[in-house]
């Protein structure tokens, strides 16, 4: 059935394209600036185009270092181990708290909120002694065990399961399937969009962590991607805006591989009653 | 599965459940309750204490640090900043995500294309992210040529929005509800899988409009995922602390316009200053500040509480 | 084995361990270097730009060589954050950066070891750069290993155009607004409303400090509490704001620009006063700017600077002091300086690695080392970050007009003040 073309509907394309225009407009350009000189970027040239553009940016930033792909393969490790990690753990969590009943659950999840709630500023000094304590700076496991579990994925994947329909464990159950069968044969798969959801922004997490490599990564050779970028940042002269919008193109690219792999989860849903 | 047969003693199937309970929650408590609620009691502990962690010095002053908050007019300004970026943000944000979310989901051609170009913006990295703002607010920016042109500002009259205590807040909202947007929509988005067709069909065969559908369906539906939104983003807003961190240039400014709490717990705990007790205090009362606006936030949203 | 068996090779080990140790001495006079037997010291330092890189990698190469060691440099990002989290940790660097500015924070932690400036020649180097890492119970602390001083720029094809010469610019404050007016209404003239600035300025106690403290003892007292709002200071923040209101002095931010180097180099101003650092990005991102360089105004008859400075310091806790302090004083001999300054593009500390480098061949780099000589080192005390971040918070509303210059430094001052006494 082809909805037919009404005002509304009209309205509704020329806002869909205008915003379109409008969050688009500074990726597009973050990805030009990274072709061009300097002097035109801070020239505050807002267009997409310009006669001077060039590989040289990149070219630069390759030549910095020859350690780039030492870089680029410990951001990789870092990003899949913990998402990996965390879409399991998240899932459990969230699905606990929302469809199992036990004493404390909600005091639990009331708990976890509380602590999400905390300024991150504060809990650098504490957080970077803990694992000095437990002799892991300097380690993967410092970027990756801290982030293993991630309030707010949690939290989202509980609202999620919410929506399910309430006689899907019953039905599971009736067809002989345990209980953890159920979480990993039924309610997982069913929560594809979500988990893909979640996942991509937890790797998107663990790819643009800043602070916490920052601070807890000493050796070079095991420096993250986005760490390794920023170390070449002058701290006198002002910014090199060229190789900043170079280094940030360069780290993207993964995400956009990783969503374009995604993509199907994120647009074909599941749909419990077997509709399309 | 009725949620009022709590008898005196649990049954073997309701074990069960308790076990599977906590043993799906251990994973996420074990590394929550080490990673964060360690620091957060810690923090808790500095918070009543004059500390000079370099010298590894713990000095007991009981409520002092609380008591001087409450008397610091800098922090009230700072508070005040962040209410009033919550406040403007988080309800704009929710709005648009929930509304870009169903025009995406609902049959419109190229709807690909259009979740593509949505998702994107969450790549753009923050620090390019405030460099086109802060040229797109510049005096000699686009916004500014906008507004001469169409003859709201005189020739040569161009406003220093960043240097401008009225104008700096706003301007970092706009960009803040720019970026995450689109995160909320795909979240949104995600969640609209899942919501069965025959629910719209229902509502069509009793004639209701795309806007009816909206609001009676598509809404009501999304109302988990919208507390989810709520909640992380008065979290999100109240914490903000990057980008006046960067417009500012640390300093808050100008006359304290972007001045944030999270900045400002930023600058007693790292500047020179040496006070991490006294941040640690303002850090507490932020959390409580937060918890209060979220719990009335959900109680507004209310009704699904019954989970 | 008997006894006087044993004595013997008691006595002949210790023969063996004296000449040992005399030979080692020997050696060291000779060869004057030491053999650290493959050890590895780590030195926190912070990124540069591709030359500060090569330099420093320079640095590392020849210091491994003659001192048969391996040296590991942390480059840290976002220093301040992560060497607090380091000293709290117990985990900083044998040797680190210190920046001038941070010295009084930094020193006052009894982080760092004292040092002996005999030990490390701090006669040779300028007395105002070491009495900037001198504590207040006269100790040094940290030896400079480099220095950065403002001087004033000029692209002389905008003077040129508006019918100026180089030699017009005034070497005194007092004659600036005259010249600026006639300079900013040229540039109007020839290029339109708007369009190019006659000079820029900063918001920004790091570049105001001369000029608000001159005729004034410092802007702090002896408790390390900010004087903002003496007579003196105001009257001084008056002629900055009269240069503003006569439209001569925008910040770059004013022309839609992030800082002075950027506003420069595409065209937008035709004077800034700037540290040495912009050179190097002037020559390579910006090199179709036709520039000279000459010395600061003098301000009420008193010629300044600003000098920024950054030295060395010793991490109490480091188990190899000894490579640290060899560390130390070879980057800071003239040698090492000529490696280091030349290749980084900045000054020496010291006169005599000046000389050794020849800085006087270059006009840009003369007249920046002249300067360093009467600048005042950019220190404000123990509070130095606060102070600045109010006086940045509050200057916009002086300069908007909103607040009177005294309101407004009485504003910034209690600011900073109230959160001095909230941190202490």
């Amino acid at each position: 059935m082809k909805p037919k073309m009404t005002t509304g509907r009209f309205f509704m394309y020329l806002i869909l394209v205008l915003y379109a225009f409008i969050t688009l407009y500074p990726f597009l350009w973050m990805v030009s600036a990274s072709f061009k000189p300097l002097r035109e970027i801070v020239g505050g040239d807002m267009k997409l185009f310009s006669s001077n553009m060039s590989f040289d940016n990149y070219r630069t930033i390759f030549g910095h270092s020859s350690l780039f792909p030492r870089w680029f393969l410990n951001s990789l490790i870092v990003a899949t181990v913990g998402t990996v990690i965390n879409i399991f753990v998240n899932s459990m969590a969230g699905y606990s708290l929302s469809r199992l009943r036990f004493p404390g659950r909600d005091r639990i999840y009331h708990g976890l909120l509380l602590l999400m709630m905390i300024p991150g500023q504060v809990l650098l000094i504490p957080n970077y002694l803990l694992l000095k304590t437990f002799g892991m700076l300097d380690t993967y496991s410092a970027l990756i065990l801290p982030a293993a579990a991630n309030i707010g994925n949690i939290f989202l994947m509980r609202q999620f399961f919410i929506n399910f329909p309430g006689n899907v464990e019953e039905a599971a159950q009736i067809d002989g399937l345990s209980r953890y069968g159920v979480f990993f044969r039924i309610a997982m798969p069913l929560a594809r969009p979500t988990i893909a959801t979640t996942a991509i922004f937890g790797f998107m997490g663990f790819w643009n962590e800043f602070t916490k490599p920052m601070l807890y990564i000493k050796t070079n050779t095991k420096y993250t991607l986005t760490l390794g970028l920023q170390s070449f940042q002058s701290q006198n002269a002002g910014t090199m805006w060229n190789q900043v919008m170079a280094a940030a193109c360069i780290s993207i690219i993964p995400i956009i591989i990783l969503y374009l792999i995604f993509n199907k989860f994120f647009l074909v849903g599941l749909r419990m009653d077997g509709e399309k | 599965m009725n949620k009022k047969s709590s008898k005196p003693r649990a049954s073997k199937r309701q074990k069960a459940e308790w076990r599977q309970g906590y043993l799906f929650l251990t994973p996420a408590v074990l590394v929550i309750g080490v990673f964060i609620g360690i620091s957060a009691l810690f923090v808790v502990y500095l918070s009543f204490h004059k500390v000079n962690l370099f010298t590894d010095t713990y000095t007991f002053v009981g409520l002092e640090n609380y008591k001087r908050v409450f008397t610091d007019q800098i922090a009230k300004k700072a508070l005040k900043n962040s209410l009033t970026f919550s406040v403007f943000v988080v309800p704009i944000q929710t709005f648009i995500a929930l509304i870009v979310a169903s025009a995406l989901n609902s049959n419109i051609r190229g709807k690909y294309a259009f979740r593509t170009i949505y998702f994107l913006p969450t790549l753009t990295s923050s620090s390019a992210l405030t460099l086109i703002f802060m040229f797109m607010f510049s005096v000699t920016g686009p916004i500014n040529s906008i507004l001469i042109k169409t003859g709201v500002l005189p020739v040569g009259g161009g406003i220093n929005f960043l240097n401008n205590p009225s104008y700096a807040l706003p301007v970092i909202m706009v960009m803040n509800i720019w970026s995450t947007v689109p995160q909320y929509t795909t979240m949104y988005l995600a969640s609209l899988q899942d919501l069965p067709a025959s629910m719209y069909e229902a509502a069509s065969i009793d004639g209701a409009g795309a806007w009816k559908k909206f609001t009676n369906v598509t809404v009501p539906y999304l109302r988990p995922i919208t507390t989810y939104v709520l909640l992380t983003g008065i979290i999100g807003t109240l914490q903000m602390f990057d980008q006046a961190y960067i417009f500012s240039n640390g300093s808050g400014g100008p006359a304290n316009s972007t001045l944030t709490v999270s900045l400002m717990v930023y600058r007693y705990a790292f500047g020179t200053n040496n006070a991490m007790g006294y941040a640690s205090t303002i850090a507490i009362i932020l959390a409580f500040v937060i918890m209060l606006v979220s719990f009335t936030a959900e109680k507004l949203n209310a009704s699904e509480s019954l989970y | 084995m008997k006894k006087s068996t044993r004595k013997f090779l008691r006595i002949a080990a210790m023969c063996l361990a004296l000449t040992m140790v005399l030979s080692l001495g020997a050696f060291r006079s000779t060869a004057s270097a030491e053999d650290f037997g493959g050890r590895t010291v780590t030195i926190g330092i912070w990124g540069g730009n591709d030359q500060e890189t090569a330099a420093i990698n320079q640095l590392k190469e020849n210091f491994e060589q003659m001192y048969n060691c391996k040296v590991d440099l942390k480059v840290y990002t976002d220093y301040n954050t992560q060497i607090q989290a380091d000293f709290i940790g117990r985990t900083a660097p044998d040797a680190f950066y210190v920046d001038g500015s941070m010295f009084p924070f930094y020193g006052s932690l009894g982080v760092m070891d004292v040092l002996d400036p005999a030990e490390y020649d701090l006669d040779a180097f300028y007395p105002n750069l070491v009495e900037a890492f001198t504590d207040p119970d006269g100790n040094v602390i940290c030896v400079p290993k480099d220095v950065s001083t403002l001087a004033t720029y000029y692209n002389i094809d905008l003077l040129e155009a508006c019918g100026f010469t180089p030699d017009d610019i005034p070497d005194d404050y007092a004659e600036y607004k005259d010249f600026l007016l006639e300079l900013q209404a040229k540039l109007d003239e020839v290029y339109g409303k708007n369009q190019i600035a006659a000079m820029t300025y900063n918001q920004d106690l790091a570049r105001n400090l001369y000029i608000l403290q001159d005729g004034n003892d410092g802007l702090t007292d002896e408790n390390g509490y900010a004087t903002l709002s003496g007579e003196g200071v105001v009257a001084n923040l008056e002629f900055i704001l009269d240069m503003v209101n006569a439209g001569v002095w925008k910040t770059p931010s004013d022309l839609g620009l992030g800082w002075n180097g950027e506003a420069f180099g595409v065209g937008k101003t035709a004077i800034m006063e700037e540290g040495n650092w912009v050179y190097g990005t002037l020559k390579k991102d910006y090199s179709d700017i036709n520039f000279g360089v000459k010395a600061m105004p003098s301000y009420n008859g008193t010629q300044y600077s600003m000098s920024y400075t950054v030295g060395y310091g010793i991490y109490a806790l480091s188990k190899n002091k000894d490579m640290a302090s060899a560390w130390i004083k070879y980057v800071t001999s003239v040698d090492g300086l000529n490696i280091w300054c030349s290749g980084a593009g900045c000054l020496p500390p010291r006169g005599d690695a000046a000389e050794a480098m020849d800085v006087k061949a270059d006009p840009v780099w003369a007249v920046h080392s002249e300067m360093t000589a009467v600048s005042l080192p950019w220190q404000l005390g123990n509070n130095l970050s606060i102070i600045n971040s109010a006086y940045q918070n509050y200057l916009p509303l002086a300069v908007s007009g909103d607040m009177s210059a005294a309101d407004m430094m009485a504003a910034a001052e209690s600011q900073a003040n109230q959160e001095i006494a909230n941190a202490g």
